[in-house]
């Protein structure tokens, strides 16, 4: 009897091991996963600052050149005989 | 601008369409960033559950195989979400085809300034450009006939067949010679031969002198330099003596007839004594 309850303990005890070594294989595989998405997320993030970066740049040239259009076109209608023909 | 009339007309639809769209993109860009805020308070609410059924339970493996699953499918969501969420992001940043517009349309603008400014320097260059006086030709001077005959025709700004340009060479060759009067110019003009030659010659110079002072006649000097320049090969001499009889014969008809009488004289003279130096 009590070598059968000793070997019932043991494969219990095996059992036991077993399922913490998969739930360890389970923990470490959704560890991983969550790992990889905030690699992606910090990827991500990088990529989109770059861009909205070059988008800001672009947006900076765009409205100095409207500035200036609007200055020169100011210039132009403060001096209309500039641009008359007869003058 | 038949073209920008048209995209003018064409644009309201196309534009209504993009604006459409963009209004999509960032509609489910919403969305997805909702459903993810919604998952962070689900899965904060399925942990405390899942750890107090793990702990009241006796069954636990049980509970241990539903919350393994279930945080499988949650990450699987997350992963899903987090997707949309960047694709839609993404898309939104890496459409620039409404800048790329906008910067075709400032540079139209800029184009268009640059050929008004244009204009407006070609229109105001004449108000301080410096114009060439004409000269002023007088009738008591007289230009050098032959000169003129022999002088090429190489004006830069002498175009062939336009009267008026002839016009202003006339003027201008004249007004070269204006500075000499008649007498200096046959005295310094003939060609070298005897003295009794020169003597003969410079007889209606004194004689021009004397008249052309007393009256102007601006008819002939121009018609008399038209007709010279007409006959190009003839020699000096020649033109010479045809000049001298020509302007005879135009003085008739303008002057009086005792005057007339007094040239036709001298001129005659003067012809003889020519023809008997030539012989």
């Amino acid at each position: 009897m009590a070598r059968a309850g000793g070997i019932t303990n043991a494969v219990n005890v095996g059992i036991a091991v077993q399922a913490d070594w998969e739930n360890r294989e389970f923990i470490s595989h959704i560890s991983l996963n969550v790992r990889r998405l905030f690699d992606f997320l910090v990827q991500f993030e990088a990529t989109t600052k770059s861009k909205l970066a070059s988008l800001n740049e672009k947006l900076d040239v765009l409205e100095r050149k409207l500035e200036l259009l609007e200055v020169q076109v100011g210039t132009a209608s403060a001096n209309p005989s500039l641009f008359a023909r007869d003058a | 601008m038949e073209e920008e009339m048209q995209s003018n007309s064409k644009s309201p639809s196309g534009r209504g369409q993009e604006s459409e769209a963009e209004s999509k993109d960032i509609v489910s860009f919403d969305r997805s960033l909702q459903e993810l805020r919604d998952l962070r308070s689900q899965l904060h609410y399925a942990a405390d559950y899942c750890e107090s059924t793990f702990l009241k339970s006796k069954e636990k493996k049980v509970v241990m195989e539903n919350t393994k699953e279930y945080i499988c499918r949650a990450v699987v969501t997350v992963v899903d979400h987090l997707g949309c969420v960047s694709a839609n992001l993404n898309g939104l940043i890496s459409e620039t085809n409404t800048f790329s517009e906008a910067e075709i349309r400032i540079d139209c603008l800029k184009q268009r300034m640059f050929l008004c400014e244009q204009y407006t320097h070609k229109f105001s260059l004449p108000r301080v450009r410096w114009k060439d006086i004409i000269p002023q030709h007088k009738a008591r001077f007289l230009s050098a006939a032959t000169k003129e005959a022999e002088k090429p025709n190489d004006d830069l700004r002498a175009i062939p067949g336009n009267p008026a340009s002839r016009k202003t060479i006339d003027k201008q060759e004249l007004g070269k010679d204006v500075a000499m009067p008649l007498f200096l110019y046959t005295s310094s003009h003939k060609p070298s031969s005897s003295k009794g030659e020169n003597n003969s010659v410079l007889v209606p110079v004194h004689d021009g002198l004397s008249i052309l002072s007393r009256g102007p006649n601006p008819t002939f000097h121009f018609q008399e330099s038209r007709k010279i320049t007409g006959r190009l090969k003839k020699s000096g001499h020649s033109n010479d003596i045809l000049a001298l009889v020509r302007r005879a014969k135009r003085t008739i008809s303008s002057l009086p007839s005792r005057l007339f009488q007094a040239y036709l004289y001298f001129f005659l003279s003067q012809w003889l004594g020519m023809i008997v130096m030539v012989v």
